[in-house]
């Protein structure tokens, strides 16, 4: 026996020692042959996998002999060993997620050593893709799910974003972000494949690099809570992105398990890569404005008419209605737009300025990623100069500089990524990410006091105070509205291969952010009238918020591999993760503050409040996928969670999931179709939960304080019932679908059905008030597991490249878009509220919009106005129709010129199928009274339709507000100019250069809609729906220049 | 060549050490889950005598909102609620047009005086179980009961005034949630027991919170009665507040007793000031639909109103433009508000003498308290039903506002005999449309999550 025989052998036992068969192994395995048959004709292979474009090692990336089960994994130097390799001519397969395979044909001599260097392009073919899931990363066409990917850094590179939402919007089928209103630091909001929970969180779950990543609306933030919101994503820099992929149901996302059911966006940030240092920076410069001119007020004059119909009396507004009633007699019409007013204009154009510096490099021992990047967004909303002067007059200094501008976003983040060879078989990944953030907003939301409302509801006149209804602007924007946040995201990714079969990982990491945030007006400050928000009038008040945000996450995973047979190889992953929650807030407020104070502590009265919310949860899963001949997988897995927030009588919940994928097209019996170069069908089962707050399982008391004996005495009274049974609600879903590739990949298909049910779905079960059991004015209520919500849909996805990019002139086409179908499907025979508007009906898309039809009109005596009974109206209610885009399609062009020296781009966003509430407008009708329809006699017969029913006090419905929400926004348009590279080094000592101008939400191309804009939503959140635009004001206007550099 | 940090051998004995120490840290699953709930209180930790003084404590305050206004200023009590379903305020708030125009949509605003029904009727009843299980010291035990017990009648007289018929009322069981469906007679009948519980647990010291039972039941017993026994029943009513009423001895209630509710600027604030005053919601009425009372143009002392110098009302812009006035009855956010009198003694007495036909003491009666503030006294206005217009007259000036006014015009077409559109605002509605029919409030949408109860059994007088 030669020295190679006897250590074939001695492996050979060690093995049988160690690792019971069967195991999971590429190599010699145990095998009922007789040994000397092995060591007779066996070599040994070795080499080292290396990435084609950079030249670095790639570790993990499999070796396989072909048609046999000996093969072997890299390690951190890309090397690999693969002994006992049957003599004879062998194809080696080298295979790795993320890189086009490649195969060499080597001849391997009895006893001998052959050395075969790889160096692998990346993937081109959608199917080569990474995609990154709970059980690591894996190849796309291993996945039984449609995952789309958004490469952030091309598209920041193409179209510069401002922030990670607007990288997800309209580039993703299924995929609706719902626009923030037109504020800087406003949020958008995020659903995937529909609404799901009546009650709880509809917004996806983000992990960053492994942590699981806040995206709650701010605590105590005392900004338009109600109608402005800022959910914590805004905070994730987008620059810091490298690609996020987008697990879109529960038959993905299974294996995240409770907090899963609406999908899971997967954030990876950039890494570095060994070598030299790369330096890039890039600064931006823009505009930011508010499009909409919006809308005058308008008020209708005449005279009083007395009992012989003779006008008597002076001037008094008299509106059309009165008028038909013979009440006055009107004479004239005035209309005026305090927003176009010199004197009461908000709204000015102000400026954008983003800029950064990131370098990456390092060496096979240390890699490195460090970012900084600084963001200045004003607002645009200005003080105008006649309210500057009044204050300066009034004061005796000027307002400050963020009276003068209320709505500025300064953000500085900074990044430091290091990926670590700790030894030959592990890594370790350090991924830190801190930001510190100032947003300001100006005083607005659902306060009478606020701007809108000052605004929307004034008189048709210049009134007293410029055209508002009653607060001059200066002092509507004198209050201030501030919150700081600063955010470290931590994580540390070891990962170790301990034998080439097994890999382990384990992943710790933790998400805080410490917040301050405030409104105040100082003494002699703010509104004038009454109470606006706290203090009364202008004696100074402040309401004040800190908290301490935390979440940790620690996971922990082991993947075995094995080849079963020369076709079918194994896939097995289990893990366990573990993760708290904690929100540590204290709150104090005081009115009555003396002159110069801007903190409570003199305040005339003064409270104060402390909150924590914890919450944990722990969980465990296993995997198994199996591969045939790497063109047909089945997965199925299990994951099983326990959270403190079910009820104590729950046992832990249960997780299930299945999918097969099948990349049929690579069969020898598939039929050659012309122009069709893969097909692949795919299926896919599983669920994921919600989880309910902490505290909803739990029976407890409330306290507060009451008045008695003329002091303030604490109280406690219960205030929540509880519910012992509580259970995570739960979500099923079963997708299907297919991926095509035509024309050799130049036109991709991505077409997938999905139907989505969330059952024991968790719902705020309304109590009868007369059960007494809430603390507050709120009705009482209970946590139960009730409703059934269903969303079934399409999602379509297609890139096309028209003209292949080697050209002069090159042309890509993206178009998704989807249809879904929201359905309440049962909810325990609650009766759930009916409101007029947005309500849920069984049987009918949740926020659905309900009331009173109008049914018809018409003016009988033909006098131009119309009154209540010229108007038709149906006596029960009716279903006018969805308040969230049925149908959502996103169409990209980005043509090249000149090998892509240039780049032209633009981005066209359409929903439809869905209504708006059109809130201003019924408020403006309604209550208000300046709307057109109420005053002037010319206004069209449909309008004045929908404000006499609005105001009818024995008939009312607000149907006549519902309108068709429909619409193709201009999303975005950038032109790209990569400067010639000659340039670049010679005048900018730069490797690359590129200038960028783009445009955001440039205009509507058309729409159904009849006001100021089809996005605005104050109605939307994370937990609820709806489609209400009052307080919302209209998107905004962003035009940017960007400078790239890299050297 | 390949550089690495630690040998292969060193990771993994630092990995298995890692594991192992993991293994130990976690072996306790429940560690895993452990969180704290510091805010909230748990049923174990008010189960104490000083939980009980807490849970007194706030079912005081309960009642407070229940009567006259919310903490968040979110909602209004029953005194602002039923004052705009009667003559008493107008709306100048977008949306609550429905209960000034008399066709209620218990859907909207303001929905949630109803839910202070429930909250205040059950609080009571936890208040009182817990003070009999951690009874105070001495006499304040007594007091402390008597006092809630009174509340309690009060609770449930006022919702039968202003509510419909067929209301469901909860049992204060948390551990048995349930509600009973009372009509409106029931409730006042429901209240006598309530009074006479007070009474009889409320030592001989406690005079005022005695008056307060007496009053309480007395009205109760007005709510009773019926067009066929009118003398008998109002001379029961009258013969509680009497020389007498509480047993042989006692004293009559005096003109000048009053029991105030209380509330606050900081945690309730009277509802009347931060909706008519601090923000112009609602506006007093002035002669509204026809048939309401002159509470402005009277200029009559007891409803102050905000004025100019010439003695013109000053008139300004509601919160949906609607000309308004304001009045000053409550003048800051603490300012307390009456739910029993002396007045109210002598004015049941007044009624009964009516009713009796005994003029002379009618007059007497309704002039006692006027002399007392100092006002002028009235004339007799000679007829029996201009009798009783001066009688509702006076009760609506002298408990303006303090959720009386609907049990008085429900009296007037249940007893009385008068048509809800000689009483009720009526006519065209001033924001456009007519007057409804509505004679009182029913529970908020809410209520019909109740498995036992989905509406009113009818919506009479």
């Amino acid at each position: 026996m030669d020295r190679n025989a006897r250590r074939t052998v001695l492996t050979s036992c060690l093995g049988l020692l160690m690792v019971p068969a069967p195991l999971f192994a590429y190599g010699p395995r145990p095998h009922p042959s007789p040994i000397s048959r092995i060591v007779a004709l066996a070599g040994t292979v070795s080499g080292k996998v290396t990435d084609k474009g950079t030249g670095e090692a790639i570790s993990s990336a499999q070796v396989l002999i072909s048609g046999t089960r000996f093969g072997a994994l890299t390690d951190n130097g890309g090397n690999f060993v693969i002994r006992s390799v049957p003599a004879g001519t062998v194809i080696l397969r080298t295979v790795r997620i993320g890189y086009q395979a490649q195969t060499k044909t080597l001849t391997v001599s009895d006893g001998g050593d052959v050395r075969a260097d790889f160096s692998l392009d990346r993937a081109t073919a959608l199917l080569e893709e990474v995609v990154t899931t709970a059980t690591g990363e894996q190849s796309r066409r291993s996945f039984g799910n449609v995952v789309a990917t958004v490469k952030a850094d091309s598209i920041a590179q193409l179209a510069p974003v401002t922030s990670v939402t607007e990288m997800l919007q309209g580039r993703t089928s299924g995929l609706q972000v719902i626009q923030a209103s037109g504020q800087t630091g406003a949020s958008s909001f995020i659903r995937i494949r529909g609404t799901s929970s009546l009650s709880l969180s509809n917004e996806p779950l983000v992990i960053v690099d492994g942590v699981r990543y806040d995206n709650n609306t701010l605590p105590g933030n005392f900004g338009n809570t109600t109608t402005q919101r800022v959910n914590r994503l805004s905070e994730l820099n987008q620059e810091e992105i490298e690609s996020i992929d987008i697990i879109k149901g529960p038959s993905a996302a299974a294996l995240y398990g409770t907090a899963a059911a609406n999908g899971v966006l997967v954030v990876k940030t950039k890494r570095g890569h060994a070598g030299r240092p790369e330096w890039t920076a890039f600064v931006e410069a823009g505009r930011v404005s508010q499009p909409s001119n919006f809308e005058a007020n308008w008020r209708g004059w005449g005279h009083n008419l007395n009992s012989a119909g003779v006008p008597t009396g002076g001037n008094v507004q008299c509106k059309l209605v009165a008028s038909a009633l013979h009440q006055c007699v009107q004479d004239s019409v005035t209309a005026f737009n305090p927003y176009l007013a010199p004197q009461a204009k908000p709204y000015h154009t102000q400026p954008r300025y983003f800029e950064g510096l990131q370098v990456s490099g390092g060496s096979d021992l240390l890699r490195y990623f460090l970012s900084l990047t600084q963001e200045n967004e004003t607002g645009p909303y200005e003080m105008p100069g006649f309210e500057i002067g009044r204050l300066t007059t009034e004061r005796g200094v000027a307002p400050r500089g963020e009276q003068i501008h209320p709505n500025q976003l300064k953000q500085t983040s900074a990044r430091g990524n290091f990926s670590l060879n700790l030894a030959k078989n592990a890594t370790l990944d350090v991924s830190t990410g801190y930001s510190d953030r100032t947003l300001y907003t100006p005083f607005d939301g659902g306060f009478f006091a606020g701007m809108t409302f000052q605004y929307m509801t004034a008189p048709g006149f210049k009134t007293a105070t410029n055209g508002t209804q009653r607060e001059f602007v200066g002092d509507i924007f004198s209050i201030e509205q501030k919150t700081t946040d600063a955010r470290f995201t931590g994580s540390a990714a070891l990962n170790w291969t301990p034998m080439e079969w097994l890999q382990l990982r384990a992943v710790t990491g933790i998400d805080q952010t410490n917040q301050y945030n405030y409104r105040q007006q100082l003494n002699a400050e703010g509104t004038r009238v009454g109470v606006a928000w706290g203090p009364v009038a202008q004696e100074g008040g402040k309401d004040l918020s800190r908290s301490n945000n935390l979440r940790y996450s620690v996971d922990l995973g082991a993947t075995a591999t094995r080849a079963l047979t020369s076709a079918w190889s194994s896939k097995t992953t289990v893990g366990g993760q573990w993760f708290k929650d904690e929100l540590y807030q204290a709150d104090g407020e005081g009115y009555g503050l003396p002159p110069g104070v801007s903190s409570p502590n003199s305040a005339r009265q003064r409270l104060a409040f402390e909150f924590t919310t914890e919450n944990a949860q722990y969980g465990a899963f296993v995997d198994e996928a199996l591969s045939w001949r790497d063109r047909l997988f089945l997965t199925g897995g299990v994951r099983t969670d326990q959270n403190s927030a079910f009820g104590r009588s729950v046992g832990s919940t249960v997780y299930p999931r299945a999918s097969a994928s099948y990349v049929i097209s690579e069969e020898n019996w598939f039929p050659r179709i012309p122009k069709l170069n893969r097909a692949r069908l795919r299926g896919a089962w599983g669920k994921a939960g919600v989880q309910p707050s902490t505290i909803a399982a739990l029976q407890f008391f409330g306290a507060t304080t009451y008045p008695l004996g003329g002091a303030e005495v604490p109280g406690e009274r219960i205030a929540s019932i509880g519910n012992f049974n509580l259970r995570p609600e739960v979500t099923t879903e079963l997708e299907f679908g297919t991926d095509l590739g035509l024309f050799n990949d130049r036109l991709s298909i991505e077409a997938t059905f999905f139907n989505k049910q969330s059952k024991d779905a968790l719902f705020l079960n309304p109590l009868p008030p007369s059960f007494g059991t809430s603390i507050g004015s709120a009705a009482p209520s209970q946590w139960v597991n009730l409703a059934q919500v269903r969303n079934r849909g399409i999602e379509l996805a297609i890139d096309a490249q028209f003209l292949p990019a080697a050209r002069v002139v090159s042309w890509d086409l993206r178009l998704n878009g989807s249809h879904i179908n929201n359905k309440l499907v049962d909810a325990g025979n609650v009766a759930l509220a009916t409101p007029p508007g947005a309500r849920n009906v069984v049987g009918y898309p949740l926020f659905g919009l309900w009331d009173k039809p109008i049914l018809g009109f018409k003016d009988a005596n033909n006098d131009g106005i119309l009154t209540e009974n010229e108007i038709t109206v149906g006596t029960t209610d009716a279903f006018r129709g969805p308040t969230l885009p049925v149908w959502e399609a996103g169409l990209t062009n980005t043509f090249g010129l000149f090998n892509n020296r240039i780049r032209i781009s633009a981005l066209l966003d359409y929903r439809g199928g869905f209504y708006n509430q059109w809130g201003y407008q019924n408020q403006r009708c309604g209550s208000s009274g300046n709307c057109r329809s109420v005053n002037d006699p010319k206004a069209p017969l449909a309008d004045q339709a929908a404000a006499v029913m609005a105001n009818s006090s024995t008939n009312k419905t607000v149907w006549g507000f519902f309108v068709p929400n429909d619409f193709i926004r201009f999303r975005e348009m950038s032109v790209s100019l990569n400067l010639p590279e000659r340039f670049t080094r010679q005048y900018l000592r730069s490797r690359t250069a590129s200038l960028t101008l783009s445009g955001r939400n440039l205009g509507v191309l058309w729409t159904k809609y009849p006001g100021l804009d089809p996005e605005a939503n104050s109605s939307i959140s994370n937990t609820g729906g709806g489609n209400n635009d009052f307080f919302s004001p209209p998107v905004l206007r962003y035009f940017i220049a960007r400078f790239n550099i890299a050297f | 060549m390949t550089r690495y940090l630690l040998r292969a051998r060193a990771v993994g004995l630092s990995a298995l050490a890692a594991a192992a120490a993991l293994t130990i840290t976690s072996c306790s699953t429940d560690k895993l889950l452990e969180v704290q709930t510091p805010d909230q209180i748990t049923v174990d930790k008010v189960n104490s005598p000083a939980g009980a003084q807490a849970q007194r404590v706030a079912a005081l305050g309960n009642f407070s909102t229940f009567l006259g206004g919310d903490v968040s200023g979110s909602g209004v009590g029953l005194n602002v609620a039923s004052g705009m379903l009667a003559d008493e305020i107008i709306s100048a708030r977008g949306g609550t047009e429905h209960i000034d125009s008399r066709a209620q949509n218990e859907a909207s605003f303001p929905s949630t005086a109803w839910t202070w029904v429930g909250q205040t009727s059950t609080q009571l009843v936890r208040a009182i179980a817990a003070l009999n299980k951690f009874p105070p010291a001495g006499a304040t035990k007594a007091t402390q009961i008597g006092q809630l017990y009174a509340l309690q009648g009060f609770t449930l007289l006022i919702t039968a005034e202003i509510y419909c018929n067929g209301v469901p009322i909860g049992s204060g069981d948390d551990s048995k949630l349930g509600s009973t469906t009372y009509s409106n007679i029931e409730l006042f009948t429901k209240a006598l027991p309530q009074f006479d519980s007070a009474l009889a647990t409320l030592g001989a010291a406690d005079v005022n919170l005695r008056y307060l039972a007496r009053v309480g039941k007395a009205r109760a017993r007005i709510g009773l009665a019926k067009t066929a026994s009118l003398q008998a029943d109002l001379a029961a009513a009258a013969a509680l507040v009497q020389a007498g009423g509480d047993g042989p001895g006692s004293l009559a209630v005096p003109t000048n007793f009053v029991y105030m509710v209380e509330y606050s600027k900081v945690s309730i604030v009277n509802a009347v000031y931060d909706w008519m005053v601090a923000t112009p919601n609602f506006g007093p009425s002035d002669r509204e639909g026809t048939n309401g009372l002159d509470f402005v143009s009277s200029r009559d002392p007891r409803i102050p109103i905000s004025r100019n110098a010439d003695g013109t009302p000053k008139v300004k812009a509601g919160q949906d433009a609607t000309p308004i006035f304001t009045t000053l009855i409550y003048p800051t956010g603490d300012a307390p508000l009456p739910l029993a009198t002396g007045i109210e003694a002598r004015l049941i007495e007044a009624e009964a003498a009516l009713a009796a036909g005994d003029a002379a003491t009618y007059l007497a009666k309704v002039n006692e308290p006027r002399l007392a503030a100092g006002y002028l006294a009235l004339a007799d206005p000679l007829t029996s039903a201009a009798r009783q217009d001066l009688l509702f007259r006076e009760r609506a000036f002298w408990f303006y506002l303090t959720a009386h006014r609907v049990g008085d015009l429900r009296r007037l077409i249940r007893v009385y005999g008068r048509n809800a559109e000689t009483v009720y605002p009526t006519g065209g509605y001033f924001k456009g449309g007519a007057y409804g029919t509505d004679v009182n409030l029913k529970p908020s949408q809410a209520e019909q999550n109740n498995p036992n109860w989905k509406a009113c059994t009818d919506r009479n007088a």
